[in-house]
């Protein structure tokens, strides 16, 4: 279960992402879906690949980590094939048979669109495998900084993306701990259709509601003995700063979105 | 009922990048009817061995046989429960996961299929049993005391009526006088058994090893290092379990206290507390000593 679970999830290892300020994990990582969305032709989708396998290279976090962060989304991205070939209409046709007609162009542009959306999971996957989840949302609060002049609330915004990415791991290994305590008092969760199975995961939900507030409790209590306040004028424990690694990255996502660019008024 | 280990490892399947073995090449073979203490150091691997043998994962390597019989699933990789083993967890918060007491009490057995009068009727005799009393039945679990918890994790096991209990640092964290009455509770349960209940149970606490077990089992780094009846365990492998950072029991270091003093060996037959006294008692008697 918890191994499907990738939002949060942080893999320790010392790479050159790990290293990084969140900030400008953001900022490039902002840069890099720009320069995806702006793909159109076969080129850009085969540098836009070799980037992706690079950078998942680089940061020495094995593939399956990544692997899994796609599963959740195969059921809709095998839709979205479908519904391209199935629907869409182009010129060259391939196949026909009744009402259903098979263009060359739906099947190369379904297939392009569920590239992009792997290629983009797997690179925002590369943030979230790379940066502890509080970082994130500290930088993110940061960058979010001029937002608040127009009245947008940063701090409690970022503080929930806090909470929510530290938690989700969390109740995802709760859920795991009840399934494996239930199983050990036999419950069966694996030889059973799919529908049993769902139903058989409904009594843990209220054990997992109830353990988790249990857990909440003892969190908020170790909160206070720790004498948080209101978090007005609170000092961080860690403080970001930028160093040149960081100037360098966001340099090169710059110029990436340049290429891509580019590719796109050539290509096209 | 036999359970068996053949040639297995583990590796967690969500560790860290480097996934190493949790447990490597463990071959064990326990016999109905034994006491077995599991000692180790900490993240050796002693509570991965223990759902391992109960069936909660499947090795990645290697084999689980249940009376001689490969545990069928365990050979796809896929983890198979053996419900006459009782697993007590680690940590108690662990296993309890329903919202009073009493349903936490009856949720296995009802798996089992038992019908609800007997559940009900075994209950009452359970908590009794763990020394607690029906005003818990309904108090949510995880309110307890860590000494009251345990107890309802024992008595949420002991309620499947298993064959072979395992407890996973049952008496961790406990006072002496908490941690005497669930090794007493635990023992009564073993003999009721004549001779057919088997105990497994890890512990760090030598003179529990000592007192009660058949054979201890040493885990050292995910491998089965030792295998063997205490007495002869400390009394020839105390240099390695030094090694190991694993203590002795108080019986053996009052046996070897005297050997350094008086240069004599006081020969003993096991090394429950008892056994020990009355030898060195008589020993010092032969001495002249007025005891
Ligand atoms: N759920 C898990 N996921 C990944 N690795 C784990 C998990 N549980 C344990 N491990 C690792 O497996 C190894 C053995 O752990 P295990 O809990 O079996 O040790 P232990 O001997 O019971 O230790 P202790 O005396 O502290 O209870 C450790 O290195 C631990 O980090
Ligand atoms: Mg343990």
């Amino acid at each position: 279960m918890i191994e499907n679970v990738l939002i949060g999830q942080f893999i320790d290892a010392s790479s050159i992402f790990h290293r990084l300020d969140p900030r400008s994990k953001l900022i490039s990582l902002f840069c890099i879906i720009i320069a995806f969305l702006l793909i159109d032709n076969i080129s850009g989708y085969i540098l836009a690949s070799l980037l992706v396998v690079g950078c998942i290279t680089l940061s020495q976090i094995p593939l399956r980590f990544f692997l899994k962060g796609l599963k959740p989304i195969l059921i809709i991205l095998a839709f979205t094939v479908f519904y391209h070939i199935l629907f869409t209409k182009g010129e060259n046709l391939l196949f026909q048979y009744s009402i259903l007609s098979i263009y060359k162009e739906s099947i190369i542009e379904g297939f392009s669109i569920v590239l992009r959306i792997f290629l983009l999971v797997l690179i925002t996957s590369l943030l979230t495998l790379t940066t502890k989840p509080l970082d994130l949302a500290h930088g993110f609060e940061i960058l979010c900084k001029p937002l608040k002049r127009l009245r947008f609330p940063v701090e409690q915004f970022s503080l929930m993306l806090a909470i929510t990415l530290r938690f989700i791991p969390t109740i995802v290994m709760e859920l795991d701990k009840i399934i494996e305590a239930q199983k050990a008092r036999g419950v069966n969760f694996e030889d059973k259709s799919f529908v049993k199975k769902v139903l058989s995961y409904i009594p843990i939900i209220i054990p997992l509601l109830f353990t988790s507030i249990q857990r909440a409790e003892n969190l908020a209590n170790a909160i206070d003995a720790r004498a948080y306040g209101d978090g007005s004028g609170r000092t961080r424990y860690k403080v970001l700063h930028f160093e040149n690694r960081d100037y360098q990255v966001i340099g090169i996502s710059l110029l990436v979105v340049g290429v891509f660019f580019l590719l796109r008024m050539v290509g096209g | 009922m036999d359970i068996k280990l053949e040639r297995a490892s583990y590796i967690y399947p969500n560790s860290s990048i480097n996934s190493y073995e949790s447990l490597r090449n463990i071959n064990i073979s326990i016999e109905a009817g034994k006491w077995i203490s599991v000692i180790g150091h900490t993240g050796s691997g002693k509570s991965t061995l223990m759902k391992l043998l109960k069936g909660l994962i499947a090795p990645t390597t290697g084999h689980l046989l249940i009376n001689g019989r490969v545990n069928e699933l365990s050979k796809k990789g896929k983890a198979q429960i053996i419900s006459d083993i009782g697993l007590v967890f680690q940590y108690p918060e662990h296993q309890l996961f329903e919202t009073t007491v009493l349903k936490d009490l009856v949720f296995g057995p009802k798996n089992q299929g038992i019908e609800m009068k007997e559940v009900n009727q075994r209950a009452k005799e359970m908590i009794k049993l763990v020394g607690l009393s029906e005003e818990y039945f309904q108090k949510a679990p995880l309110q307890l005391s860590g000494g009251e918890k345990r107890r309802v994790a024992i008595a949420t096991v002991l309620m499947m009526n298993p064959e072979v209990l395992i407890l996973d640092e049952p008496t961790a964290g406990l006072d002496p006088l908490g941690s005497k009455l669930i090794l007493q509770l635990i023992h009564d349960w073993y003999k009721a058994g004549g001779g057919h209940r088997t105990v497994i149970f890890v512990t760090h606490e030598m003179n529990e090893v000592a007192e009660y077990s058949d054979e201890v089992l040493v885990m050292n780094n995910g491998e089965i290092a030792f295998l063997d009846s205490p007495l002869s365990l400390f009394l020839n492998h105390d240099y390695e379990l030094k090694e190991f950072g694993l203590d002795t029991p108080d019986t053996v270091k009052l046996l070897q206290l005297i050997e350094q003093r008086f240069g004599d060996y006081i020969k003993v037959e096991s090394l429950q507390e008892e056994v020990v006294l009355r030898e060195v008692i008589a020993y010092f008697k032969k001495q002249g000593a007025e005891v």
